[in-house]
């Protein structure tokens, strides 16, 4: 491969002492022009220590070594720093993952992208800015002139991420690599970042793309590399992986993503959950008198807005979950889904509308506001599992504490705690010697199944699961929902389940809401909304999802 | 003189420093070094002095004037030498350190108290509170505290008492601004809602969650503001707002000196010198707390 | 910085600065409210505690005035009217510009302040400075380079912080004014003068700017646009200084306005031990000789100090972060 643009051969990178465990080992891979190179893993995996050591910056104390490292002929190894400084930003441009921490705050995005421009000689002032907005029109972000005024947290961060990788082009270099440049983004958006980076290829570039998502880069890349825990477990052509995956480990990433060629939960035969009024579908007649466990109607709420106006976050949202039903409910960043569950939870009231709950009025506006005193006594029913179980733990409580005070809160008298902790851990398949851990020393997905036994210490009859896989490697995702659905099947459990990935919420919705700016667009059963859908966002969900589909299966 | 610099700072980073997301403080473990062992003996010897003076000082006593003995040098007699009137300066210090250490940690616990009961209040009692309270602790930072320790010495008479609440109250604005920007933070956590959601009462919360995560990172505060408390103090009494002469008191002590520091040196810098030590090893003792407690937390 | 500068000729830009302005002037109303409270607390405080006031008007304790001379200096100063009277007639006297005479000095306060304000404000803006300086020599020549070089950096800014002002005055004094005579040993004309009094209040409080400004600089430095930055082939100095420092010195500047306060609480022992002219030793000797209306003057003075460099502060934080332009509080 002597045309290559990055030749990597047995990259070895270690932190601390020699005798420490290397964190990547023997790690050989080639970026030719035109190619997008994908190294995907999950996290832990080294592939983000790779892309370090490949700029030169892998961090205080590690030692980087290889039998070969080269990078147009040039040998990266035993570069000193101010020859690195040359090749870094001019000729190999790197995209950061975390765009909002990646851009300084306190500086508008064109002032960082001029810096870059000025490091390596953009003397004039003019040029500098002309060449400036070309690259963010280049990009693809609309009003470039607007945007350069603007500092990274007034952006959204699909836009962020086009910045950075502005930032990344400057001096056109024949290497770009992208560190997890799509993970906090929105299906939709991360499609069309992804798009860019095929753009880059297209003008005979190398891309190097680093991701934890499998079926994302697929989409782009031309070969993949599948790392984990610091070696390669795979590599080829993206097509013949995507089909003929020959590690198991490359199988379990591909498994675990939520895909739309997968099957979602058959339809019920009548409309269980929703906002129309289930009258108007075809029902049982059994069925349809039952009467629905959580009653939305007509809730809006508006916050102040950054330009003093206010913003709409619910605008006339209502819903309905009928008890033992999953409804989905999904929807781009920002469209209102989690204030939609603040409410629910009754932890704010609503402008107008009102919530009911079990019979019960639960929260409301105005004449129908309930107080706290009134809810406290039944709060037990409502379980909530959060995006960032950590965050909701007391830092100074073990898991025993979290989930003795669940108990507590639901009237479990003390001598019946230590048992039902136990159950309770082992309802979410955790072993009972986690109870003594405190919550911070747990993986993530461990954590995520402290949040639910919590949930489910009061015998709730509906969960809010608010975003509750978004934060998780893909195979854990996998595992997270599937214990979600037994927990479903074993005690009857509504679920309001909140994502922003259809695929995730498909596989577990017996019906799905789209929302948008506050509103709700579309509704239907996973099934009708993936295969006819109506709405432009619900049709771009359903591309997004669809990312690996040219390959055929 | 005005608040405790540790709790200004902390307040201030506090304020200031947005929330640290998706980074961690590296070399959170760390064998405990040199400099913390060495501030670990000498507050230990302090606490020595302070409850058996005698036994450190081989039955010394503070007040025996020996007029034929001024003014000797440090030497293997008097290890720190002998001040105006023949007395010994190493067991005065020695004798000293019961006061100085009180006033650090008596101080520094009155403002406490203030700095608590205005946080609570503030960080709990609604908006119209909080503004308040805000208000209130600009009036305290405002104030000049020489001005208090005055008047409250005219009013108590010259000692001790006046000094621990000059001092003390001197100090409260600036706990009173880091608690009630720990219970504000506190408050809207995460965890707090998720307490709520749970259907715990707000008594309950309040006990449980807000203020014994709160008044963590007060501990640290706390152990730098004892410091900084001895340092105010010292430098009222110096201005003769203490305990008058002869009394034992490293603020008494350097302000008599004073006027000899052209002529014997040592009157001044082995108080100051304590005085500096004390400082020093609360900060470090302070500092190794604070690292155990991040490394605790993140 | 062409760019940044432009925030304010574009579009949303001229919302931005009516909020500042609306901003600076709520802190400015507030620091007024402040100012009179102060002025309340220490008006009653000072007449609350005991002592004879009449007699530090005819000259201490020791005088021995006549039945008459006592009646004439209770009708001068209004002494008989009630401590609300007092107090207003005070307030109406402030808003006029009056500040009252001095018991004591027989002088109008005004004129007292005049002369004496110059000298602290001149040394504790120059002990300011000099800690700034001090403390950034420090952190940006220490912070995160050779492990030895970092933690020498760290010790001396702790030691210093350790430091008592009036401790370290004297033993300059005795260093450099009596083994080494460098530096006048009192006075307050000459500007080599500044210098010892300067350092004594400098030191330790550029061991606290250090440290703080240290911390926060360590924590920027983390931050992934740093990295970000060197990705782009920007220099270690240069992220630095471009970067890194700009957020280090946030909790900085907001520390500063509580810093030239306690600077100037500070001045007094440091006055004291240099013999400096200055309010410091004034306040001092007004508190002890029941001088009301000069200590009044002194209470004033330093709170508007404290209100000002608060309001300065403020300033400066926009400034420095244009995230708080766009915030509104």
């Amino acid at each position: 491969m002597s045309d290559a643009l990055l030749l990597v051969e047995e990259l070895q990178v270690r932190f601390g002492g020699p005798g420490a465990p290397p964190v990547v080992r023997e790690l050989s891979f080639s970026v030719a022009p035109g190619e997008v190179v994908a190294l995907v893993g999950e996290s832990g995996s080294g592939k983000s220590v790779t892309a370090r050591s490949i700029m030169g910056l892998a961090g205080d104390g590690a030692q980087v070594s290889a039998r070969r490292l080269f990078f147009q002929g040039l040998d990266l190894l035993g570069m000193d720093e101010r020859r690195w400084r040359g090749v870094r930003g001019r000729r190999i441009g790197f995209v950061l993952q975390d765009a909002l921490g990646s851009l300084d705050p306190l500086r508008t995005v064109g002032a960082e992208i001029e810096e870059a421009l000025a490091v390596h000689g953009w003397r004039d002032r003019a040029a500098r800015r002309a060449e400036m907005l070309r690259l963010l029109d280049q990009v693809g972000l609309p009003d470039p002139a607007g945007r350069a005024e603007q500092r990274s947290e007034q952006m959204s961060g699909g836009q962020r991420q086009r910045a950075l990788i502005a930032a990344a082009l400057a001096h056109d270099p024949s290497l770009v690599i992208a560190d997890e440049p799509t993970t906090a983004l929105d299906a939709t958006v991360a499609a069309r970042i992804l798009d860019l980076f095929g753009d880059i290829r297209a003008r005979g570039k190398g891309v190097l793309l680093i991701s934890h998502d499998l079926d994302a880069v697929a989409r782009v890349a031309d070969r993949v590399v599948v790392m984990r825990d610091g070696e390669v477990m795979e590599q080829g052509d993206v097509a013949s992986v995507l089909r003929h995956p020959r590690h198991a480990y490359t199988r379990k990433l591909l498994d675990a993503v939520p895909r739309g060629d997968r099957p979602a939960r058959p339809a019920s035969p009548q409309r269980p959950v929703g906002t129309s009024a289930p009258d108007a579908a075809p029902s049982r007649a059994g069925e349809a008198r039952q009467e629905p466990l959580l009653e939305v109607v007509g809730l809006r709420k508006s916050f102040p807005g950054p330009d003093g106006g206010r913003r709409m976050a619910l605008d006339d949202v209502s819903l309905r979950i009928l008890p033992g039903r999953t409804l989905g409910l999904i929807g781009e960043s920002g469209c209102g889904k989690s204030t939609l569950a603040r409410i629910v939870l009754g932890l704010t009231a609503p402008d107008a509308g009102h919530v009911r709950f079990d019979g019960r009025a639960w929260n409301g506006a105005g004449a129908d506001a309930v107080p706290e005193r009134r809810r406290r006594p039944h709060r037990h029913a409502m379980g909530v599992v959060p995006q960032d179980p950590l965050a909701s733990f007391d830092p100074r409580w073990s898991v025993e504490a979290v989930l003795r005070d669940a108990l507590e809160a639901a009237s479990v008298p003390s001598a019946a705690r230590a048992p039902r902790i136990i159950r309770l851990l082992d309802a979410v398949r955790l072993p009972a010697g986690i109870a003594a851990r405190r919550p911070i020393e747990l993986s993530g997905g461990q954590r995520q199944r402290v949040a639910i036994a919590r949930a489910l210490a009061g015998e709730p009859r509906l969960m809010i699961c608010d975003e509750p896989v978004s934060a998780l490697d893909v195979s854990v995702q996998a595992q997270i929902l599937e214990l979600l659905e037994s927990l479903q099947n074993d005690l009857g459990v509504a679920l309001l389940f909140i994502s922003h990935d259809l695929g995730v919420v498909r596989r577990i919705s017996d019906w799905v809401v789209v929302m948008k700016e506050g509103r709700v667009v579309e509704e239907g059963t996973g099934t009708e909304l993936w295969q006819h859908p109506q709405h432009p966002l619900t049709r771009a969900l359903v591309q997004s999802t669809h990312r690996s589909a040219p390959v055929p299966g | 003189m005005s608040a405790s610099l540790p709790a200004v700072t902390a307040a201030t980073t506090a304020d200031v420093v947005p929330p640290a997301t998706g980074f961690r403080r590296s070399a959170a473990f760390r064998r405990p070094g040199p400099g913390l062992l060495l501030a670990t003996g000498f507050l230990v010897f302090l606490l020595l002095g302070c409850v058996a003076p005698s036994l450190v000082t081989a039955g010394g006593d503070p007040f025996r004037i020996a007029p034929h003995e001024a003014f000797r040098p440090p030497g293997w007699a008097h290890p720190f030498g002998t001040d105006q009137s023949g007395r010994d300066i190493f067991v005065r210090i020695v004798f000293g350190a019961r006061e100085s250490l009180l006033v650090g940690v008596g101080a520094t616990g009155i403002a406490m108290m203030v700095a608590v009961t205005l946080g609570l209040l503030g960080g709990l009692g609604g908006h119209l509170a909080e503004r308040a309270v805000r208000w209130l602790l600009q009036v305290m930072f405002s104030f000049p505290v020489l001005i208090l320790a005055l008047l409250l010495s005219a009013g108590l008479g010259h000692g001790i008492w006046p000094l621990v609440l000059a001092t003390g109250l001197g100090s409260s604005a600036g706990y009173g601004r880091l608690v009630l920007s720990q219970v504000l933070a506190v408050r809207d956590a995460p965890y707090v809602e998720a307490a709520r959601a749970l259907g715990h009462s707000p008594a309950r919360i309040v006990h449980r969650h807000v203020l014994p995560n709160a008044m963590r990172p007060l501990v640290v505060a706390v152990m730098l503001g004892v410091g900084q408390a001895i340092i105010w103090s010292a430098s009222l009494s110096f201005l003769g707002l203490g305990a008058p002469p002869p009394a034992a008191e490293w603020g008494t002590m350097l302000s008599m000196g004073r006027d000899f520091v052209a002529n014997a040196w040592w009157l001044t810098a082995f108080p100051g010198a304590f005085v500096v030590m004390t400082v020093l090893s609360t900060t470090a003792i302070g500092h190794a707390l604070q690292r155990h407690l991040e490394s605790r937390a993140a | 910085m062409s760019a940044s500068t432009a925030i304010a000729s574009r579009s949303g830009g001229a919302r931005t600065w009516r909020g500042v302005a609306v901003l600076l002037l709520r802190r400015v109303l507030l620091g007024l409210s402040v100012l009179l409270a102060a002025v309340t607390l220490a008006f009653f405080a000072l007449h609350v505690v005991p002592g004879d006031v009449v007699s530090a008007i005819l000259g201490g304790p020791a005088a021995n005035p006549t039945p008459e001379a006592v009646a004439a200096a209770i009708r001068e100063y209004g002494l008989d009217r009630p401590l609300i009277v007092q107090y207003l007639i005070y307030l109406v006297g402030l808003l006029h510009g009056d500040l009252g005479r001095s018991f004591t000095q027989h002088l109008p306060v005004a004129l007292i302040l005049r002369e004496q304000v110059g000298p602290t404000l001149l040394l504790t803006f120059w002990a300011l400075i000099l800690a700034w300086a001090l403390a950034l020599l420090s952190v940006l020549g220490t912070t995160r380079r050779r492990p030895w070089l970092s933690r020498l950096g760290a010790t001396l800014e702790t030691v210093a912080a350790a430091m008592p002002p009036f401790w370290l005055g004297i033993l300059l004094l005795f260093s450099f004014s009596f083994a080494m005579p460098l530096f006048p040993p009192a006075g307050s004309d000459r500007l080599s003068t500044l210098v010892l009094p300067g350092l004594a209040m400098a030191i330790p409080l550029a061991g606290f700017l250090a440290r703080v400004t240290r911390e926060a600089l360590e924590l920027a430095l983390e931050q992934p646009f740093i990295l970000s930055a060197r990705m782009r082939g920007l220099g270690d100095l240069s992220v630095r200084l471009r970067h890194a420092l700009r957020h280090a010195l946030l909790p900085g500047i907001a520390l500063s306005a509580w810093a030239l306060g306690a600077l100037v609480g500070n001045a007094v022992v440091v006055e004291v031990i240099f013999s400096r002219k200055g309010i410091g030793r004034q306040l001092f000797l007004a508190v002890s000789t029941q001088d009301i209306p000069l200590a009044m003057g002194i209470v004033l003075v330093v709170s508007a100090c404290y209100v000002l460099s608060n309001l300065a502060a403020d300033v400066l934080s926009l400034w420095a972060d244009p995230r708080l332009r766009s915030s509104r509080r």
